[in-house]
C-alpha cells in the first residue's frame, strides 16, 4: 500500500542520511568499511579475475611494480614507482631493468624477491596459462631476476604500455609455494572469503607505506542486487553504494544533505554496437554510416539520467590521444535513408540484434530499435545469457552486437584491439579489417616519443571512425555515493570506486534525530 | 442440470469469469481507447529531463516508463501477449498431457506403467531450471526470435499435471458398463479412446487447462523476470515486471501495474477453474 | 512391501540418472561458450582454445559423457568453470543455506497454517473460512517476484522490522536473515495447510469418534486438538513433506531477491556462464531431493493431487 501511495507524490527525493561522522579534520586509524558489491569475486588469484569490479578488490590486495598517481592528481594516468624504486629502459624500448624497493615484505613478513615477479609473469606468459590476462605480456621474450632486487624484462618488439600493463593487480609478486591469497603486498590482506557471499580485508600492516592505509577492515558484501544494495545503504548498513541506478542518481540529488556525498567521475569504459562486416548489407559501409546517423543520441543520454559521454569514435574522450575536434554524427534520418536508398536498401531491411539479457541493455536496445525503424531498419533484439552472448560473438551468427568495454589501461592500444584484423571474433567483434590500420597501430606502439604517439592514434581515431565498423555510443560515468563519515573517498581513474588507499572514518557515528 | 446452470450457481466461477472477461476486455479493447504506442519510445515527452519515468496523469492514466511509453497501453498489449502465451502453452501442454493420459489409461498394463514413470521424470525435473536451459538452447539461433521458444518450453514442461489427472480419469471411465460393453463388442484401442474415453474427460481436461493456464502465465512472467521470455519490443507483464525492476521504489507503478494485473488474471483462471470443476465434475469437488 | 520399496528406489535411481543425462544432453544443446564467460572478457583467441581444452569441451560430447559417468561413480564432480572450486564442497555449502530456508519455510507453513485452520475449523463462520479462501487463493496467486520486493520494501525499509537480503553471520542473525525470504515462500503454503486442515478436521469432526469424545465431557475444542487434529494432519503433513523436497531442489527466484547464496541462486549464475560441473550438480542434488520425496510421499501411501506439486515448482 504505501508502495502505491508513494506513486501518487511523483519520483520522489531520497530520505536525507541516517548518520554523520564526529566532526575529525586529520585522518583517523581504524574502523570498518563496508560496502556491497554487485558482481561476484570468483577468485583469490589475480591472474584468474579479468572483470570489474573483481579486478579492483585485487588491487586492495596486490601490490604491483608500477602503480597509477593518485585520484586527485592532474594527471592520473601518470605512473609513479610503487613496489620498483625505479628502473631504466635500454636497447630503443626492448629492454626494462627495474630496481626493487628495499627491505619490502608480504602480509606475513616474507620478503618479496624479483624471482617473485618472474614467477607471476612467467605464469601469465606460458604456453597452457589460461589467465583472461595472458594475451597482453605473449610479447615478452625473457623475463630473470638476476638478483633479489632487480628484474629484467626483454620485449620482442618495443612497446610503449609496458609499464602500464605491469600495473595491473595480474602482474603483482607471487610468493613460491603458496597459493597468492595467502600472503599479499598490497594496503589490505585476506581476513575470510566466502564467494558469492562476503569477503573480509584486514589492514595489512606490513604494506610499503607505514601511513596507509587508514582503515582496519573492509567487509565487501558481494553479488548484492541493484535494490537491496541501495536499500542496505539508506538504511545504514552499508558505507559507500558501488553501484546505483541512473533514476537513483538523480534523486539522491534532490536532496541537498546527499549532494554532497555524490561522486561523480568520467571512467575509462567504451559502449558501442558492433556491426558484423561479414554479412553482407553491412559490409557496405554506407549501410554502417547510415544506422549511425539514424540513432538518437540525446535519448541514450536521457536514458542514462545524464551519466553518458558520448563518444564520436573508438577512443573515450578521457584519454588524452582521443582528438577533441571529432563530434559524435548527428542525428540525421534523411541522410541515412538517403544512403540506405545509393546502397539499394531503399525497400527497407531486417537486421539481427544479441542482446545480453540485462534491464539497462534491453531498454537501449528498445531505443535503437525505434530510432532505426524510423529508417526502415527492423531490429530483431534477441535477449541472451552471457555465455550464449559469448558463443555469438566468436561464431559470428549476429549483424549487431552491443559491446563493452572496460579498459584495462589507459593507453588507445587497448581500445584499439577492438579493430584489429587479428583479433576476429574474440575481442574485434565486427570483424574488422582494414591493413592500413594494422600497420599505423604497430607503428604506434613501438613509437616512444609521446607526442608523435598520439598523432599516430589520433590519424587511426579518424581512420577508423569514418569507416563505421560500430555505433560508437560513449562512456559510462562511474557513480558512487558515500555515508557522511566516510572521508577521503575519491574515484580513481582505473580503480574507480573501490581505492580505498585514503579513505578515513569520521568516527564515532552519531545518528541524525 | 445443464452445464450452465450448474456453472451459474458457482460463485468463484462467476467471479472468475468477469475477472477474466475484464482482463480479456481490456486486451481487446485498450489498444483501440489508448493513442499512445505500447513499443514506439517517447523519451522527449513522456520522461523527464534526467530520464525519470512520469506518475500518472490525465494524459497517461497509468504513468509512463523508462522510455516514455504510456504504461496503460503497454499493459493492455501486453495483455495480449501474457494471454496467448498463456493460453497456447496451456494447449500444448494440455494436447501433450492429455493424448498422454489417454493413452496410458486406455492401454493399462506396460504401456500405462512406462508412460507414467516417463510422466514422473519429467515431473522430477526442476521445472524452472529446465525451462531456463532450454530457453537459453534456443535463444542465440537464428529461429528464435519471437515468442516461439517460451511456448515450446512452458508447453514441453507442463504437461505432466493433466497427464496424470487425465490418466486417472480414464481408468475410472474404462471401468464403466458402457465402456466394457464396447470393449466387448470389439473396438479397438483408439475407437475406445476417441468415441468413449475422450468425450469422459474432456470436463476434466477442460478444468485442469484453467487451472494450468494460471501456471503458464506466471511461468512466463517467471523466465521473463529472468530476462528470458519473449523477446522486445511487443510488452508482456512479465517483460514489464522485470523492466521496472530497477524502479521499485522511483516509479512503482511500473512494478505494480503489470503486478496487479498478472495476479488478477491468475487468480481469475483459479477461481474460473473451481467454477468449472463443479459445474463438469460434481462428483470431484471438494474444497 | 521390502520388494516395493525396492522398486521405488531403483525407480529413483533411474530417474536421476535420466535427469542428470538429459539435463547433460540440453546443456550441450546450448549454444553458448563456458570458456569466455570463464576466462573474462580480455582474453585472446589462444588463451580460450587452452581453457577448452583444460575443460575438456574440446572432446566430443560422447567422450565428455563418459567421463562425467566415469567421475560421478567414483563420486567426482570435477571443477567449476567459473571458480575452480571443486564441486562437491561447493554444493555442500550451497546446500545448507536452502536446506534451512526450506525448512523454515515448511516450518512457517506448519506452524502458521495449522493453527489457522483449526481455528476456522472450530469457529465454524462461513466468513471465516471465506477469508481464508480468500487468502489462500491471492497467495498462491501472487507471483514471488512481486511479493518478495514488496516485502522487502515493506518490512526491511519502510518498517525496518528484517534485514535488507543476505545470509547473515551465524546463530539468531541467521534466524532473523531467513524469516523475510521463508516468508515469501510460505506464504502460499500458509494459506494452502490452513485450508486443507480446515477441510479435513470439519470431516473429521463430523465422525462418531469425536461425537463420543463430545460425549465423555470434552469441550469441542479438547476434543478437537485431541481427537480431531491427529487425524486430519495426515495430509498436511504429507503436502507439506513432498513440498519440501521441490524446495530442497532450491528456489531460484527467491533466493535471487533476497541474496540467500542457496543451491538456486548458484544455478542461475552457473546457467548463465553456462558453468557446466555445477549445473549438472544441481541438478543431481535437485533430483535426489524430489526422488525422496516422492519415496516418501510413496511410503506415506498417499494418493496426492500432482497439480499441487506442479504449481509449486511454476511459482519458485
Amino acid at each position: 500500500m504505501g508502495l502505491l501511495c508513494a506513486a501518487c507524490s511523483g519520483t520522489p527525493a531520497m530520505p536525507p542520511p541516517r548518520l554523520v561522522g564526529a566532526g575529525h579534520a586529520a585522518p583517523e586509524r581504524g574502523g570498518t568499511l563496508t560496502v556491497a558489491l554487485a558482481g561476484d569475486v570468483r577468485s583469490l588469484d589475480p591472474s584468474e579475475v579479468a572483470e570489474w569490479p573483481a579486478n579492483g578488490v585485487m588491487h586492495l590486495l596486490y601490490d604491483t611494480l608500477v602503480e597509477y598517481a593518485p585520484a586527485t592528481s592532474a594527471d592520473p594516468t601518470a605512473l609513479a614507482p610503487a613496489l620498483a624504486q625505479g628502473w631504466t629502459v635500454a636497447d630503443a624500448g626492448l629492454s626494462y631493468r627495474f630496481t626493487l624497493r628495499p627491505g619490502l615484505t608480504y602480509s606475513d613478513g616474507r620478503p618479496i624477491e624479483a624471482a617473485d615477479f618472474v614467477r607471476a609473469l612467467d605464469r601469465l606468459r606460458a604456453p597452457d596459462s589460461r589467465s583472461g590476462w595472458a594475451a597482453f605480456f605473449r610479447d615478452l621474450a625473457q623475463v630473470r631476476a638476476p638478483d633479489p632486487t632487480h628484474l629484467e624484462i626483454r620485449l620482442r618488439a618495443p612497446d610503449a604500455a609496458l609499464l602500464m600493463r605491469l600495473a595491473l593487480p595480474a602482474t603483482a609478486p607471487l610468493p613460491a609455494g603458496s597459493p597468492a591469497a595467502a600472503r599479499t603486498s598490497g594496503p589490505f590482506r585476506v581476513g575470510s572469503f566466502k564467494p558469492g557471499q562476503s569477503m573480509t580485508l584486514l589492514r595489512n600492516p606490513r604494506y610499503r607505506d607505514p601511513a596507509r592505509p587508514y582503515l582496519d577492515r573492509v567487509v565487501v558484501l558481494l553479488a548484492v542486487t541493484g535494490e537491496t544494495a541501495i536499500l542496505q545503504f539508506l538504511r545504514g548498513d552499508t558505507d559507500l553504494l558501488e553501484a546505483l541506478y541512473a533514476t537513483d542518481w538523480v534523486r539522491f540529488a534532490r536532496t541537498p544533505a546527499w549532494q554532497p556525498l555524490m561522486v561523480r567521475a568520467p571512467a575509462l569504459n567504451l559502449y558501442g554496437i558492433a556491426l558484423n562486416s561479414t554479412r553482407p548489407p553491412l559490409g557496405d559501409r554506407r549501410v554502417r554510416e547510415a544506422l549511425a546517423l539514424a540513432v538518437r543520441r540525446a535519448d541514450l543520454v536521457r536514458l542514462s539520467a545524464g551519466n553518458f559521454t558520448l563518444a564520436p569514435g573508438p577512443l573515450p574522450s578521457l584519454l588524452p590521444e582521443h582528438d577533441p575536434a571529432l563530434a559524435p554524427p548527428p542525428h540525421d534520418p534523411e541522410r541515412a535513408r538517403r544512403l540506405l536508398a545509393e546502397a539499394g536498401l531503399a525497400g527497407g531491411l531486417s537486421l539481427r540484434y544479441t542482446d545480453l539479457v540485462d534491464a539497462a541493455a534491453g531498454r537501449l536496445a528498445q531505443s535503437l530499435q525505434d530510432d532505426l525503424l524510423e529508417v526502415g531498419v527492423r531490429l530483431i533484439v534477441d535477449p541472451v545469457t552471457p555465455a550464449t552472448y559469448g558463443a555469438v560473438l566468436a561464431r559470428g551468427d549476429f549483424d549487431l552486437l552491443p559491446y563493452e568495454w572496460t579498459g584495462d589501461f589507459p593507453d588507445p592500444s587497448n581500445f584499439f584491439q577492438a579493430f584489429d584484423s587479428r583479433a576476429d571474433g574474440v575481442t574485434n567483434p565486427a570483424r574488422y579489417r582494414n591493413a592500413e590500420l594494422d600497420a599505423l597501430l604497430a607503428k604506434a606502439r613501438g613509437e616512444p616519443e609521446r607526442g608523435r604517439r598520439s598523432a599516430l592514434y589520433r590519424r587511426a581515431e579518424r581512420l577508423v571512425r569514418d569507416d563505421w565498423p560500430w555505433i560508437w555510443i560513449g562512456s559510462q560515468s562511474s557513480l558512487a555515493v558515500r555515508q557522511p563519515y566516510v572521508m577521503g573517498y575519491a574515484h580513481h581513474l582505473m580503480w574507480q570506486k573501490l581505492d580505498l588507499r585514503d579513505v578515513w572514518l569520521d568516527e564515532p557515528r552519531r545518528a541524525l534525530p | 442440470m445443464t452445464f450452465w446452470h450448474r456453472f451459474r450457481r458457482s460463485r468463484a466461477g462467476l467471479a472468475g469469469a468477469a475477472l477474466l472477461g475484464l482482463v480479456a476486455g481490456g486486451a481487446l479493447v485498450g489498444p483501440a481507447l489508448d493513442a499512445h504506442s505500447p513499443v514506439r519510445k517517447n523519451v522527449s515527452a513522456g520522461t523527464s529531463p534526467l530520464g525519470e519515468p512520469q506518475p500518472p496523469s490525465a494524459e497517461f492514466p497509468l504513468g509512463t516508463d523508462a522510455l516514455g511509453r504510456c504504461v496503460a497501453a503497454r499493459l493492455a498489449s501486453g495483455a495480449r501477449r501474457s494471454l496467448a502465451i498463456g493460453l497456447g502453452a496451456t494447449l500444448i501442454a494440455l494436447v501433450i498431457g492429455t493424448a498422454i493420459g489417454l493413452l496410458a489409461g486406455a492401454s493399462g498394463g506396460a504401456t500405462d506403467g512406462a508412460l507414467m514413470r516417463l510422466t514422473d521424470l519429467v515431473l522430477a525435473f526442476p521445472f524452472l531450471l529446465l525451462a531456463l536451459a532450454l530457453t537459453a538452447a534456443l535463444r542465440g539461433t537464428e529461429a528464435a526470435a519471437g515468442s516461439g521458444p517460451v511456448l515450446f518450453v512452458l508447453g514441453a514442461a507442463g504437461w505432466t499435471g493433466s497427464a496424470r489427472i487425465v490418466r486417472g480419469k480414464a481408468l475410472a471411465v474404462r471401468e464403466r458398463e458402457f465402456v466394457q460393453a464396447a470393449r466387448a463388442a470389439g473396438a479397438g484401442r483408439l475407437r475406445l479412446i476417441v468415441r468413449h474415453l475422450l468425450p469422459n474427460v474432456a470436463g476434466t481436461a477442460l478444468v485442469l487447462a484453467s487451472l494450468s493456464a494460471a501456471g503458464m502465465i506466471l511461468a512466463e512472467s517467471a523466465l521473463a523476470y529472468l530476462g528470458l521470455g519473449a523477446p522486445p519490443p511487443a510488452p508482456s507483464w512479465g517483460r514489464m515486471l522485470q523492466e521496472g525492476q530497477p524502479y521499485l521504489r522511483a516509479a512503482p507503478w511500473l512494478i505494480a501495474a503489470p503486478g496487479l494485473a498478472l495476479h488478477a488474471t491468475v487468480v481469475g483462471f483459479h477461481l474460473l477453474g473451481a467454477g468449472l470443476r463443479a459445474a463438469l465434475d460434481p462428483d470431484e469437488t471438494r474444497a | 512391501m521390502i520388494r516395493f520399496l525396492l522398486r521405488r528406489l531403483g525407480f529413483a535411481l533411474l530417474a536421476v540418472w535420466f535427469i542428470l543425462t538429459a539435463s547433460f544432453a540440453i546443456a550441450h544443446l546450448i549454444p553458448a561458450d563456458p570458456a569466455r564467460a570463464a576466462v573474462g572478457p580480455h582474453a585472446d583467441a589462444r588463451t580460450l582454445a587452452q581453457a577448452r581444452a583444460q575443460m575438456g569441451l574440446d572432446r566430443p560430447v560422447v567422450v565428455q559423457y563418459g567421463r562425467f559417468l566415469a567421475h560421478l561413480a567414483r563420486g567426482e564432480l570435477g571443477r567449476s568453470f567459473r571458480t575452480g572450486r571443486p564441486i562437491g564442497p561447493l554444493l555442500a555449502e550451497r546446500a545448507w543455506p536452502t536446506a534451512q530456508l526450506a525448512l523454515a519455510t515448511v516450518l512457517l507453513e506448519l506452524l502458521i497454517g495449522i493453527p489457522l485452520g483449526l481455528w476456522a475449523a472450530l469457529r465454524r463462520q462461513r466468513a471465516l473460512d471465506w477469508g481464508i479462501a480468500a487468502v489462500t487463493l491471492a497467495g498462491q496467486c501472487a507471483p514471488v517476484f512481486f511479493l518478495g520486493p514488496l516485502l522487502l520494501y515493506g518490512l526491511a525499509y519502510r518498517w525496518p522490522l528484517f534485514p535488507v537480503g543476505g545470509y547473515g553471520d551465524g546463530g539468531l542473525a541467521r534466524l532473523y536473515h531467513l524469516i523475510l525470504p521463508a516468508l515469501t515462500l510460505a506464504v502460499g503454503g500458509i494459506a494452502y495447510s490452513a485450508r486443507l486442515t480446515r477441510s479435513e478436521l470439519g470431516e473429521a469432526l463430523g465422525e462418531p469418534f469425536m461425537r463420543t469424545a463430545r460425549a465423555k465431557g470434552l469441550s469441542p475444542t479438547a476434543a478437537a486438538l485431541r481427537h480431531g487434529l491427529r487425524n486430519a494432519l495426515g495430509p498436511v503433513i504429507a503436502l507439506l513433506g513432498v513440498e519440501l523436497g521441490g524446495l530442497l531442489g532450491g528456489v531460484i527466484l527467491v533466493e535471487s531477491i533476497f541474496g540467500w547464496p542457496g543451491l538456486g541462486r548458484e544455478a542461475v549464475v552457473a546457467l548463465y556462464s553456462l558453468d557446466l560441473p555445477v549445473v549438472l550438480g544441481v541438478v543431481l542434488v535437485s533430483a535426489v531431493a524430489v526422488a525422496l520425496a516422492n519415496l516418501l510421499a510413496d511410503l506415506v501411501h498417499l494418493v496426492l493431487d500432482p497439480r499441487i506439486r506442479f504449481d509449486y515448482t511454476l511459482r519458485r
